[in-house]
């Protein structure tokens, strides 16, 4: 075989592993809040905001609320960073995040907005 | 609207009628059959245009009835955004695939429509397969037909408005740019069906090039519109955030520029013959497969975009599997598989090599974005449904832009065929300009190993290619498109490596009025509120840092059409670096000195040190007055162990007048008061302020995000050069096809 296939081939086999090996470890399952519970690594989900259980600290920049999900599991939430601007109005959020010490550790808040398209219902 | 369905209805039968023709035509050769399919493509693009215009005068007229025009417009909007409404849903944009279809059809009809008579008829099938979906999902349908509850014949006052993230100046034009690229794509597949259908691999390659070099410009533009779009409009502080919406438009823009350089490989030396059929055949496929992972709703928790649910997921999923098997079938029927093209010359040192490593690292891009951005799709097979972290493409992208970097740095410096250096002082005078620049920018910050090596590397690939453009433009202007577009993707990886690895950024608690001074260094102070007329509220600033003084309006609004609040940043665009301000979030006087907590009986919350429980209420009915106490169980977890207090705050209505009374924690400052009682539902809301909340007065409160962006001006400028060194490519590829 020329070496230069040799070299290509050696690319790409290192590229997939490489790749692969990145996949397995950034794959963040799309779980219920009692899953999350048991979770080891970082994991996705949503529930419903429990209107008033939120505490904001704003001079530590932490938030703390409670998550609900359809089967009626709550989890604590606690994302450190700053209430997002949009978060009063939501009704469902999506956290991704890893569950520690009876709370789920959230890197990342998606809040899902009622829009008064969606409201409506579409019948299509 | 009758009038509308059957503008549609039409373009589809004359666009039935115009495929058969193309296809008989090619068959039999018929001059007949020729003129029929072109009256019937010239009848269809009528009805298509017809069905804008309509579409675009009901917007005009407020129709809401429409369901389109209720849903995405409203009388407050000014012409401008009105216009762009056009395509801020699904169906508008099916429009503007199908118009450019049109132009491209009259295009190519002049040119080799003869020729190639099914390089039409695989245009037409496809917009056949368009028009089809919006004979099922048709932009006309009435608000009756899709709410169930609507009477018929019912005009809503006023429609449910744009998107107030769409009203952007860069929306626009960004949704009908991008549509030109993906719709070009159509164009680059129909060559390859039928230079497989002819089984004439190489003739193919001259035809198509210059149409190859438009997509890819125009999917380029498209791209980066959207992602200064997002770096002006959304806040979060970035141009490109690996989102599916923005990945399946990067993944056909790979594609399509490693064709354009295959092409030219296939061109020089006959080689890459099936590669380049596979990728002018992926690009489009690739682009059907975005638009069915981003509209079927399967990413719907996976973004922040918003993917409804179009109930199109059967007609997407036919339409790719349609024309993907199209394409394999005639790919094995025409024996390309068992043709291969001419080899690679001897050894790494040649222009062939150099600029396939290019494509190839540009491939492997394509397939590490299809991969994570398909994961949630793929994943289900095995069980949950799983989304990629953003860092699985940031990692992934460091070893193909390494490659993507030694390839561009080498590649034009090296001759077709033979082995060898041929541009050797370029390629030193560049070592030594990139070891220089390097050595700057590491005193000035670049540390990271990795960081340091794509540094100096984009600086050298940059050097190599200024230094054979500026020789080229003495000889051959023409020729020297490709070169600028090079220099351009040096400049903005150089941009983008500065501005995202060395963005330092902080969070800003501002009280109105006083001056906060950053750790960045800025001193910035919340002036107040600004109201506008439009509604957009913005907040004043003044930052003052080492860009002078100045004013800050970051907009914070409320907007009924999200229902949530909406913040736009301020840029202050600087020669070195971006100062960018984003609003997250605002905090009335009355409610920011302190902490509302609402409580259940029985339920406990954790405040700072606190954990407070509420037991029970103790109302007391009076002639004269009413009063609710709340019995609450206070520990503190101060010292060593905790203490448990019981306090007792009231609240009372005497003379129909509410007051109430303010405990404080026995051994701290902290103090609480109920601020509301819900007897109903037995539920409390108590409001705790802590020690340092105490002692300032009430102050409305915004909080930012401030970030340095060092060099992003380089991400924006390296852009606009790709841009214009794809047009300069275009231009010339256009007239040796004999197009122009």
């Amino acid at each position: 075989m020329r070496p230069k296939y040799v070299v290509g081939l050696i690319i790409i086999a290192g590229f997939i592993i490489f790749a692969g090996i990145n996949l397995q470890k950034s794959f963040t399952p799309y779980v219920t809040i009692a899953e999350a519970k048991k979770a080891q690594g970082a994991v996705q989900v949503k529930g419903t905001r429990v209107v008033g259980s939120e505490a904001f600290d704003l001079k530590e920049k932490v938030l703390r609320f409670r998550l609900l999900d359809p089967a009626g599991q709550e989890i604590e939430v606690v994302y450190h960073g700053v209430k997002p601007a949009n978060f009063d109005q939501a009704r469902d959020v999506v956290a991704i995040g890893t569950y520690r010490n009876g709370h789920l550790e959230a890197e990342k808040l998606l809040i899902k907005c009622p829009s008064k398209y969606q409201a409506e219902g579409a019948r299509s | 609207m009758i009038l509308g369905i059957l503008f549609i209805s039409l373009a589809f039968v004359a666009a039935v009628v115009s495929a058969a023709g193309f296809y008989q035509y090619h068959r039999t050769g018929d001059e007949a059959l020729y003129n029929l399919a072109r009256r019937s493509f010239y009848l269809m693009g009528l009805g298509i245009v017809l069905s804008m215009g309509y579409l675009m005068l009901q917007i005009f007229h407020h129709n809401f009835q429409v369901n389109y025009v209720y849903n995405y417009s409203s009388r407050d909007l000014n012409p401008f955004y009105l216009f762009s409404t056009f395509w801020a849903g699904q169906e508008g944009t099916f429009l503007l695939w199908l118009f450019y279809g049109t132009i491209y059809g009259i295009i190519l009809m002049a040119t080799i429509g003869r020729r190639r008579p099914l390089v039409l008829f695989y245009i037409m099938l496809v917009q056949v397969f368009i028009l089809l979906i919006l004979l099922a999902k048709n932009p006309f349908a009435m608000i009756w037909h899709v709410f169930d509850q609507v009477p018929v014949g019912f005009m809503p006052p006023d429609g449910a408005g744009l998107n107030p993230l769409l009203q952007n100046p860069w929306m626009v034009i960004h949704p009908p740019t991008l549509f030109v690229g993906y719709s070009s794509t159509m164009v680059v597949f129909a060559f390859v069906m039928d230079a497989l259908a002819r089984r004439d691999f190489q003739d193919w390659v001259k035809q198509v090039q210059p149409w190859a070099v438009f997509s890819a410009m125009i999917l380029g533009t498209g791209i980066i519109l959207g992602g200064y779009w997002a770096y002006v409009t959304l806040g979060w502080g970035g141009y490109w955030g690996w989102d599916p919406v923005e990945n399946s438009s990067l993944v056909p823009w790979l594609l399509m520029v490693s064709l354009v350089h295959g092409l030219m490989i296939q061109k020089k030396r006959g080689s890459l013959l099936r590669t380049n059929l596979m990728l002018g055949a992926g690009a489009f496929l690739t682009v059907l497969w975005g638009s069915f992972l981003t509209r079927s709703g399967i990413l719907a928790d996976f973004s922040v975009h918003s993917f409804a649910e179009s109930g199109l997921n059967l007609y997407l999923t036919l339409f790719i599997l349609i024309f993907a098997s199209l394409f394999v079938i005639h790919a094995f029927r025409s024996g390309m598989f068992e043709q291969g093209g001419r080899p690679f010359g001897e050894g790494f040192l040649n222009r062939e090599t150099g600029m396939f490593a290019g494509m190839f690292a540009l491939m492997l891009t394509a397939m590490f974005v299809l991969l994570g951005t398909s994961a949630p799709l793929y994943t289900r097979l095995f069980g949950k449904p799983q989304n990629v972290s953003t860092q699985f493409y940031n990692i992934l992208s460091i070893p193909v832009t390494l490659l993507i970097l030694i390839a561009l740095a080498i590649a034009p410096a090296v001759a077709w065929n033979t082995p060898g250096l041929r541009n050797r002082r370029a390629v030193m005078l560049s070592a030594l300009a990139g070891a220089v620049v390097t050595l700057v920018a590491f005193f000035l910050g670049i540390r990271q190993p990795v960081s340091v090596l794509l540094f100096y590397l984009a600086v050298v690939a940059t050097s190599v290619n200024a230094e054979i453009l500026v020789r080229f433009m003495r000889r051959n202007p023409a020729k020297a498109g490709g070169y600028l577009a090079h220099v351009g993707v040096g400049v903005m990886i150089i941009g983008i490596l500065t501005s995202s690895l060395y963005d330092r950024s902080e969070k800003l608690t501002l009280p109105q009025g006083i001056p906060q001074q950053s750790k960045l260094g800025y001193r910035v102070q919340f002036v107040g509120l600004v109201s506008a007329p439009d509604g957009k509220d913005r907040a004043q600033l003044i930052v003052e840092g080492d860009m002078g003084r100045y004013e800050a309006y970051p907009r914070f609004y409320y907007s009924d059409y999200t229902q949530s609040y909406m913040a736009n940043p301020d840029v202050r665009m600087g020669l070195t670096k971006d100062v960018y301000i984003s609003p997250i979030s605002y905090v009335p006087a009355n409610q920011a000195n302190e902490n509302v907590l609402e409580l259940k009986k029985d339920q406990s919350v954790r405040n700072g040190p606190l954990t407070i429980t509420f037991q029970r209420f103790e109302v007391a009915m009076g002639a004269q007055q009413q009063k609710a106490t709340a019995v609450l169980e206070v520990q503190v977890h101060e010292g060593s162990y905790p203490k448990t207090y019981t306090l007792k705050p009231s609240i009372w209505m005497k003379a129909g007048k509410l007051s109430g009374d303010e405990v404080q924690v026995p051994g701290t400052e902290y103090r609480m008061h109920i601020k509301s009682v819900n007897a109903s539902e037995g539920t409390l809301t108590l409001a705790v302020l802590s020690p340092e909340q105490g002692k300032q007065p009430a102050r409305d409160v915004l909080a930012v995000e401030l970030s340095e962006k060092p060099l992003i001006n380089l991400v924006w400028l390296g852009t606009v050069v790709l841009v214009v060194g794809f047009a300069l490519t275009g231009v010339h590829r256009a007239r040796l096809s004999k197009l122009l």
